[in-house]
C-alpha cells in the first residue's frame, strides 16, 4: 500500500482531491483495485460506498484491469460524420469484442474517449499514448498488426 | 528569483525581458499544439536546433515550440519573424533547408508554402485568408510565446494589465471596468460577466472563490485547450484581476485530464506567477493576497455545468443542483463563487489594459469583442480562429474555412454541439452574435461550428448527439435521463422507416418536459438539436415516416 499512502500524502491527505488521487491509483495500476478504494475510504474517512460512487460514475474509471493495448476511439462528432463509427465497427468486428471490453487474451482493450480537439485529422484512434489520424476502416487491420 | 512588488520593479523586469527578446534576429515559431494529430512540433523544434547549431547560429536565431497556431489542418505549421513567413505541413526533414534557404538566403521554401485558386502561393501570414481577417486579440500571444515562459508573455505586454489594477485601480473601478465593456460569457450562455461579478462581490461572505472553468466537453470544440495551452498566463492574469475585484482570496482552475502538456504549461505557468509575486501574500504591495489550485475534470460532460463542477472541486460527484440560489451567492462549500470560461478570462486583461471604451468598438450591439470558433465536420481549414462579433457565418465558413473542401455543397453550419443547433445554408448570411444565433435556434455555446455538407443526414447527427447526452447525463433528474432515452427510440423507429406522425407528436411532447423540468441546462436543452433539425430539415424526417392511408 505505499503507493497508496504517497498518493495520499502528494494532497496532503485533503479529501477535495479524493478524485485526483483516484486518478493517480488509475495511472499506477491501470484500473482501480478493490483494496484501494477501502484504503482511501479508511484513510480520508469517507465513506466506502462515497468513494466506490465516484469510482463508478466518471467513465475514466475502470474497476477492472485493462488489457496490455488499450485503443481509444475519438468519439466526438467531428470524427463521427467522417467516418469515426465504420472505424468503431470495424474494430469491434476485428477483435471480436464490443466497446468497453478486453479481448479474452487480454491483449486488447477498446474504448470511446471523448473529443480530442483535433478536429482536423480524425477520425482518430489512439493505441498507447499514439496517435493516428485520419483513419480509415481499411487501415485498421495493418495498425493493429504493427502493434502486435 | 526576484519578486515584484512595485510598479516600478514590474517596468524593469519588462524592459530586460523586451531587450532579450529583441536580442535575436529570428525567431522561428513552431506550432506544439495539441490540434495537428502528432506530437511532431517537438520533433520539428529539435531538428531545426539542431541545423541551428551545426551554423553556429543558436544565439542569434531562436526556435520557440509554441501553443497551438489554428490552421490544424494545415498542421503543423511553423513561423519565421520577423518577416511572418509562414511554412505549412512541415515535416522533420524539412527543417535542413528552411535553415539554409530561408535563414541563410532569404529565400522561400515554396512547397511549404500556403496555396489556393483565390490567391496563389503565398508564403506570408498577411496574405493568407485564414489569418488575415482573423482579428486575434488573444490567439495573436499563441504564434510568438513559448507557453511555459512568463518572460515571453511579459515582453509582449502581458501582466500590464494585472500591475495597473492592483497599483492604480480600485477592486470596484476594475468591476465597473468590466460592466462597461459588456462582456460576456463564452462557456455557453453568454451571460454579462461583469452582473456576475458583482453578485459575487455582494454576497455576504468572508470566504469567496473564483474558478475558470476549462472543462471543454462539448465535442468539436477545442479553442479553450489552444488558449491554456498556449498562453496560460492570459487567463492567470484574468482570474488574479476578477479575484482582486471581486474579492476571493482562492481561485480554482478546472481543466482536462488527458491532456498532459496542457496540464504542465498550466502547473508552470502558476510556479512562475508565485515565483514572480503575482500570486501569493501581497501581491505587487497592494496587500492583496491570492492562490490558485488546479482541479481535473475526469471525462463527464455534465461536469462542465457551474454546480456540478463545483462539487467536483469539492471531490464529489458532479450533479448539478437546482438552482434557486445561484452558484455565484452559494457555490463551493456553500461559498459565493464566480465561475467564468477560460476565454471569458482571457478577455480581462484586454479590458484593463485597453479599457473599455477600446473594447466596445469591437464586435456588435450587444456581443463585443471577438470569439473562437473551432472549426471542425466538413470544412477545408479545420482549426481555431478568432474573429470580432458580427462577421458574417458565410465568411468564416467560405474565407476562412475555405468552404467545405470536398467537392461537395454546404448543407448546414451546427453551432453549440449536443446543446445548440444547425442553421441551413439559406441562413448563412447571419451574424456572429450571441442572440442573433441563438433566436434561429443555434445558441453558438462555447463556440465549437461544426459544418456539414449536402450528404451528411440531419437523423444521424441528431441520434449522436442524443447517444452522447444519455451517456454525460448524470441521471439525477427524471426529465433528461429518461426523456433522452424516449426520444432516442422513437427516432431509431423513424430512421428504420417505422416511425409515424404519432411519434414525431410524442417527441415534441417529450421536449417540451424536458425544457420545462429539467435540473440543469444540460436536460433543458438536450432537444435544441433536435427540434432545429425538426424546423429547418423536416423534409428529412417526413420521407422516412409511414405514410398515412
Ligand atoms: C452540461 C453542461 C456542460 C457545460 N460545459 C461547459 C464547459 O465545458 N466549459 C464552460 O466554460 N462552460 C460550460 N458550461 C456552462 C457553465 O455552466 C457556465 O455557464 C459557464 O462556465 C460560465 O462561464 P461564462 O459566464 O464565462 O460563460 C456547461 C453547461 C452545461 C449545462
Amino acid at each position: 500500500m505505499d503507493y497508496l499512502e504517497s498518493i495520499i500524502e502528494k494532497y496532503s491527505r485533503r479529501r477535495n482531491f479524493l478524485i485526483e488521487m483516484l486518478m493517480d491509483v488509475q495511472h499506477e495500476k491501470g484500473y482501480i483495485p478493490r483494496e484501494s478504494i477501502f484504503y482511501l475510504s479508511k484513510r480520508l474517512s469517507v465513506p466506502v460506498n462515497e468513494v466506490m460512487r465516484i469510482a463508478t460514475f466518471y467513465k475514466t474509471f475502470s474497476l477492472k484491469p485493462k488489457a496490455e493495448h488499450v485503443i481509444k476511439v475519438c468519439s466526438g462528432v467531428s470524427c463521427y460524420i467522417r467516418g469515426g463509427r465504420e472505424v468503431v465497427e470495424k474494430l469491434e468486428n476485428l477483435l471480436g469484442i464490443k466497446v468497453g471490453d478486453s479481448t479474452p487474451d487480454m491483449k486488447f482493450s477498446l474504448e470511446l474517449s471523448s473529443c480530442s480537439g483535433r478536429c482536423a485529422s480524425g477520425p482518430e484512434i489512439e493505441i498507447d499514448g499514439e496517435v493516428y489520424g485520419n483513419v480509415k476502416p481499411d487501415d485498421i487491420e495493418g495498425i493493429l498488426k504493427k502493434i502486435g | 528569483m526576484q519578486r515584484i512588488s512595485s510598479y516600478e520593479d514590474f517596468l524593469k523586469l519588462k524592459n530586460r525581458v523586451q531587450s532579450i527578446m529583441a536580442s535575436s534576429e529570428r525567431i522561428i515559431s513552431v506550432c506544439g499544439g495539441g490540434g495537428c494529430s502528432s506530437k511532431d512540433g517537438k520533433k520539428i523544434a529539435s531538428a531545426l536546433k539542431d541545423e541551428l547549431g551545426k551554423k553556429g547560429l543558436e544565439e542569434k536565431i531562436k526556435v520557440k515550440l509554441t501553443g497551438c497556431h489554428g490552421m490544424c489542418s494545415w498542421g503543423p505549421s511553423i513561423i519565421i519573424y520577423p518577416e511572418e513567413i509562414c511554412y505549412l505541413k512541415v515535416k522533420e526533414k524539412d527543417a535542413t533547408e528552411i535553415i539554409e534557404e530561408t535563414i541563410l538566403r532569404n529565400r522561400i521554401v515554396d512547397r511549404l508554402v500556403y496555396e489556393d485558386e483565390k490567391v496563389g502561393k503565398t508564403p506570408h501570414l498577411k496574405d493568407i485568408p485564414f489569418y488575415n481577417r482573423q482579428t486575434r486579440l488573444i490567439l495573436g500571444y499563441n504564434t510568438k510565446i513559448d507557453p511555459q515562459s512568463i518572460d515571453d508573455y511579459i515582453a509582449l505586454g502581458g501582466y500590464s494589465a494585472l500591475v495597473k489594477a492592483l497599483t492604480q485601480m480600485s477592486p470596484t473601478d476594475v468591476l465597473e471596468e468590466i460592466k462597461k465593456s459588456n462582456l460576456r460569457g463564452r462557456g455557453g450562455g453568454g451571460f454579462p460577466a461583469g452582473q456576475k461579478w458583482e453578485t459575487t462581490r455582494n454576497a455576504k461572505s468572508d470566504i469567496k472563490y473564483v474558478i475558470v472553468n476549462g472543462h471543454e466537453g462539448e465535442p468539436g470544440a477545442y479553442m479553450d485547450r489552444a488558449i491554456l495551452g498556449g498562453n496560460p498566463h492570459i487567463v492567470l492574469e484574468g482570474l488574479i484581476i476578477g479575484a482582486y475585484a471581486i474579492g476571493a482570496r482562492q481561485g480554482f482552475i478546472y481543466t482536462r485530464h488527458d491532456a498532459p502538456d496542457l496540464l504542465k504549461n498550466i502547473e508552470t505557468a502558476i510556479s512562475k506567477a508565485r515565483e514572480y509575486g503575482f500570486i501569493g501574500k501581497n501581491i505587487l504591495g497592494s496587500g492583496f493576497d491570492f492562490d490558485v489550485e488546479i482541479h481535473l475534470d475526469i471525462g463527464i460532460f455534465v461536469s462542465g455545468e457551474s454546480s456540478a463542477l463545483m462539487r467536483s472541486i469539492e471531490g464529489k460527484i458532479p450533479e448539478p443542483r437546482p438552482k434557486y440560489i445561484r452558484t455565484s451567492v452559494s457555490g463551493i462549500y456553500e461559498k459565493p463563487s464566480n465561475l467564468n470560461n477560460v476565454e471569458t478570462w482571457a478577455n480581462v486583461p484586454l479590458i484593463i489594459e485597453n479599457g473599455a471604451e477600446w473594447y466596445s468598438k469591437i464586435g456588435t450591439e450587444r456581443s463585443k469583442g471577438t470569439k473562437l470558433i473551432s472549426l471542425s465536420g466538413r470544412i477545408k481549414n479545420a482549426g481555431v480562429i478568432e474573429v470580432p462579433f458580427g462577421m458574417s457565418l458565410r465568411e468564416i465558413v467560405f474565407d476562412l474555412g475555405g468552404g467545405t473542401g470536398n467537392g461537395n455543397d454546404l448543407k448546414a453550419v451546427h453551432f453549440g454541439s449536443a446543446m445548440g443547433g444547425s442553421i441551413p445554408k439559406e441562413l448563412i448570411d447571419t451574424p456572429l452574435d450571441f442572440d442573433a444565433c441563438a433566436k434561429l435556434g443555434a445558441p453558438i455555446g462555447a463556440g465549437g461550428l461544426l459544418v456539414l455538407d449536402e450528404k451528411d443526414d440531419m437523423l444521424e447527427l441528431v441520434s449522436y448527439f442524443l447517444d452522447f447526452l444519455s451517456t454525460e447525463s448524470c441521471g439525477k433528474c427524471v426529465p433528461c435521463r429518461e426523456g433522452i432515452r424516449q426520444i432516442r427510440k422513437l427516432l431509431k423507429k423513424i430512421k428504420d422507416g417505422s416511425g409515424t406522425y404519432q411519434d414525431v407528436e410524442t417527441i415534441r411532447e417529450i421536449c417540451d418536459v424536458q425544457k420545462e423540468a429539467s435540473l440543469c441546462a444540460l436536460g433543458r436543452t438536450a432537444s435544441s438539436p433536435l427540434e432545429s433539425a425538426l424546423k429547418y430539415f423536416w423534409k428529412e424526417f417526413e420521407s422516412r415516416l409511414v405514410k398515412e392511408k
